[in-house]
């Protein structure tokens, strides 16, 4: 079967380029990412750093190895999927040639063995082009790390040789993954095939799409319904991804029934010109081919747009709560401790510092030990005016307790695992915890502490944030004035657009790269699915053109019809876009008691007009290249 | 005109029929849709003999051949050949037999475009398992006449050329009957003619067995057996046929 396998993939070629993309691509984001995981691994700061050097570097170190570590799942994940559909389409189109080995005294499993052989073929040529290309991908990583805002020059990127091993596992892999469905879609062609002329278009719902479709659509429904119900921001948030992922895979599985459906919708409003019928007919006709084609589309819009929407939701709430959670009527950011400057200012009754120093920190045990913490964010804070100025949910105690020779869990100290300690440990003096504060959007310190607990030298050139108080009746703009001097004065919700803005540019990076991802693997598709669809569609071409259709009017009708499926996908995608954001809104409603919502519409316009162009353009150009034999030839002849 | 005829009258002693088929039904469709291809076939081709089958479209002519080949299964009846009841018989028999004792022409040739002449010839023995005896291929396409194209594509060869391949294939294992479905419906007459003297040299020379299914009484009156078909039913028989009691019988049927 080897030898049959390799004339095969030389002779229709054309069908197996998506996969073998597919399959370069993968091995390219794996090998780069498994390269600066692996830097990141070897990367520890110098013996004689300061803190904040050692700190910065264990950042970078641990922000690229969780940034890569999800890139390589999802390289994988989404390698396998789209080769898995992209094979399987190509058995679909392959069907008279498999049937022809079936009569020729093939047995089922030699069939399967002969997909298989393909796609290890597949694997082998696409490693060694994801390997090549792999070396681009690595600079393009590097330069994201930068974009998120570590620095990629501390790590140590080499190129061992055991990588070119996980290259050839992944490439492999994903290839045999892929074709597994494929196989088994391929040893169930019946010999009689060969023979008839007709499409098995029957049974394009398979018990496994039912499967997978019911098995991930039922859950992201639910996952939306509960995030509607969740206080907690985080959980919501992570739900709403794996609504997203689940939302559109699953309706990419039901799209043989769905989108028929949907697309009787737009046989309402489309005027009856010949061509729309053409196109719709084509469309209703080929289902497979069908949702073939919505499939990617709908994964594309769900993921780019969800993930982004996510994120834009999330940046725009963080700036919300933080002016919730501040009554303060000016902030003023400075390189060093300007309290004193501010204190003396007219017009100013309240003045609350917020100075972040790199102190080691330890909590007790419930054994009575200490435990340290990693990396952990001390805030130093004049207790008093924190109180007045800054308002946040608590899990437990009371502010009101807490000043010089206490302690005060922050906001973050839940999810850095600080626990409910009942002291801690800040720069060697011990400090009994009176409180511990709600986690919140934005996050914040792991401890706070009075300031006078701090060594000065700590405090006084440290860059710190002020909240300024105003007494009843004094002008914010006399008083911004006067305190132009002393920093960055700003007003509360200018200073947290900035600081959302800041934010929105470090999360950004990290979603828009992975939305990057997969959206790039669905564009692919989308383009495979529309190239080979269409080229395998010669002989209803010709047969339109011989009843009297001109060249132009049935490639017209293609592009049409790509058009159509394509407006689909993007309806179906913006669905799962939709549950998913409003259950986001909901939960933030739930916990800042105002709905937020924002929905990237530049980038959805953008995405959309984008997958339309591109289904239709290539639905064009393959129909027009269909169309290059006399139809004739093609309606007479049966060979 | 339905009862089993006893064995033919060739020189041979009665010998075992190659392929028998016996209250053969089929039907396709549920309901209204219904339609009745076969209604109760019964045939016996006996070995070394050339059977034609003929009837008009719709007659079930074709559906016989695929039933009698193994390729459909009957919804009734039996269908014995080889020793074996293709009805029967599993997936892995079928295929088993294909590769020995079943082999098929058919109009539209059928070739893999991706392989040469010889590669497809051989094809049947490779997917038998392994090796390959080259000598065999060699002389069978050489007994169709094609043995410098060996090393040619399908698409570099003529419609008679590409039929003689097909047939060289169906017949590299040395099947028990060799099935053909209209195999000169494709070709212009003087292919057909010499295709038609292929198949017949290899009846009186070779002893194959053929069944075969056609609408053209120039190709039907070389075989030694013609049957008629109308509505699912063998409803005429004529042995040692000419092309004018062929038509003849065909425009009664139609008529």
């Amino acid at each position: 079967m080897w030898a049959i396998s390799l004339r095969t993939l030389r002779d229709r070629w054309t069908l197996f380029v998506g996969a073998l993309l597919s399959v370069a691509l993968g091995v390219a984001l794996v090998q780069s990412s498994t390269v600066l995981l692996a830097a990141a691994g070897r990367t520890h700061p110098a013996p004689g750093a300061t803190p904040a050097e050692a700190r910065a570097v264990r950042d970078t170190a641990e922000g690229v190895s969780s940034l890569m570590g999800i890139s390589i799942v999802l390289a994988v994940f989404l390698s396998v999927f789209m080769i898995g559909s992209t094979l399987a389409f190509t058995v679909v189109e392959r069907r008279r040639d498999l049937a022809l080995l079936r009569l020729n005294g093939a047995s089922r499993r030699q069939v399967r063995r002969l997909l298989v052989g393909e796609a290890l073929v597949i694997g082998l040529v696409g490693t060694g082009g994801g390997v090549v290309l792999g070396l681009l991908a690595t600079t393009v990583e590097t330069r994201l790390v930068h974009r998120v805002g570590l620095d990629a020059s501390l790590l140590h990127v080499g190129f061992p040789a055991w990588i070119l091993l996980v290259d050839l596992g992944a490439g492999l892999g994903s290839a045999l993954a892929g074709v597994l469905v494929a196989s088994r879609r391929a040893g169930r062609v019946r010999p009689l095939d060969a023979l008839r002329e007709t499409g098995d278009e029957r049974r394009v719902m398979t018990l496994g799409r039912w499967v997978w479709g019911l098995l991930l659509g039922v859950p992201a429904v639910v996952g939306a319904m509960l995030a509607q119900a969740s206080g907690d921001l985080l959980v919501t948030i992570m739900v709403g991804l794996l609504v997203i992922v689940a939302g559109s895979i699953a309706l990419q599985q039901l799209s043989p029934l769905v989108v028929p459906l949907v697309s009787r919708l737009f046989a309402l409003p489309a005027r009856r010109h010949v061509l729309s019928e053409l196109a719709q007919a084509g469309m209703r006709d080929g289902v497979r081919r069908t949702a073939t084609t919505a499939g990617p589309v709908i994964v594309l819009f769900g993921l780019v747009l969800g993930l982004l929407g996510i994120m834009a939701t999330q940046t725009e709430a963080t700036r919300v709560e933080r002016i919730q959670q501040s009554s303060a009527q000016l902030v003023v950011v400075s390189d060093e401790d300007v309290s004193d400057r501010i204190r003396s200012t007219t017009g100013v009754a309240v003045v609350s510092p917020e100075t972040e120093v790199s102190v080691p920190v330890q909590v007790r045990t419930p054994h009575g030990g200490w435990a340290p913490v990693e990396a952990p964010a001390v805030t130093a804070v004049d207790p008093a005016a924190y109180r007045r100025l800054t308002h946040q949910p608590l899990l437990a105690g009371g502010l009101a307790r807490f000043e010089a020779g206490r302690a005060v869990l922050g906001p973050s100290a839940p999810e850095d695992g600080l626990g409910r300690p009942q002291a801690v440990r800040v720069g060697g003096v011990t400090l009994p915890v009176v409180a511990r504060v709600d986690t919140t959007i934005a996050g914040g310190a792991d401890v706070l502490v009075d300031r006078s607990d701090v060594p000065d030298s700590l405090l006084e050139h440290a860059p710190t944030t002020t909240f300024v108080g105003l007494e009843r009746g004094a002008s914010v703009t006399d008083v911004r004035q006067r305190l132009s001097g002393v920093g960055t004065v700003s007003t509360v919700p200018v200073w947290a657009r900035g600081l959302a803005r800041e934010q929105a540019k470090e999360n950004n990076g990290v979603m828009a790269a992975l939305a990057g991802l997969g959206g790039l693997y669905a564009f692919l598709s989308l383009v495979n699915a529309v190239a080979v669809g269409t080229a395998q569609r010669k002989r209803e071409f010709a047969v339109a053109r011989v009843t009297g259709a001109s060249r132009r009017q049935v490639v017209a009708a293609a592009a049409l019809e790509s058009l159509g499926v394509g407006a689909i996908g993007v309806l179906l995608g913006s669905a799962v876009v939709a549950v998913c954001l409003l259950g986001l809104r909901h939960g933030i409603e739930a916990s800042l008691g105002v709905p937020i919502l924002e929905v990237p519409w530049t980038l959805g316009c953008f995405l959309a007009a984008t997958a339309l162009a591109a289904g239709a353009g290539t639905a064009a150009v393959a129909a027009w290249s269909a169309t290059r034999t006399a139809p004739v030839r093609l309606v007479a002849a049966r060979e | 005109m339905t009862e089993l005829h006893p064995a033919p009258t060739l020189e041979t002693a009665a010998t075992t029929p190659a392929l028998v088929l016996r209250d053969v039904r089929r039907t396709y469709g549920r309901g209204a849709g219904k339609v009745t291809a076969l209604d109760g076939v019964f045939l016996e081709v006996p070995a070394h003999t050339w059977t034609a089958v003929m009837g008009a479209s719709g007659s079930g002519k074709s559906t016989l051949l695929h039933v009698a080949a193994g390729l459909e299964r009957a919804d009734h009846g039996e269908v014995w050949l080889a020793g074996h009841d293709l009805t029967r018989a599993n997936d892995r028999l079928l295929t088993q037999l294909r590769r020995s004792e079943i082999g098929f022409c058919f109009q539209s040739f059928n070739l893999m475009g991706a392989l040469t002449a010889a590669q497809n010839v051989a094809l049947p023995l490779r997917l038998g398992g392994g090796h390959v005896d080259k000598a065999r291929v060699r002389e069978v396409l050489a007994s169709v006449g094609l043995a410098d194209r060996a090393r040619h594509r399908p698409r570099e060869l003529s419609g008679g050329q590409q039929q003689r391949v097909a047939i060289a294939r169906a017949l590299v294992t040395e099947p028990a009957v060799l099935f053909a479905d209209e195999p000169t419906g494709a070709l212009d007459t003087a292919s057909a003619r010499s295709v038609l003297t292929m198949l017949r040299g290899l009846v009186d020379q070779r002893g194959q067995t053929i069944a075969m299914v056609t609408h053209d009484p120039a190709a039907a009156a070389r075989a030694d057996t013609v049957v008629f078909l109308a509505d699912g039913r063998v409803v005429d028989r004529l042995d040692r046929p000419d092309p004018a009691g062929v038509a003849a019988r065909l425009a009664s049927l139609e008529g």
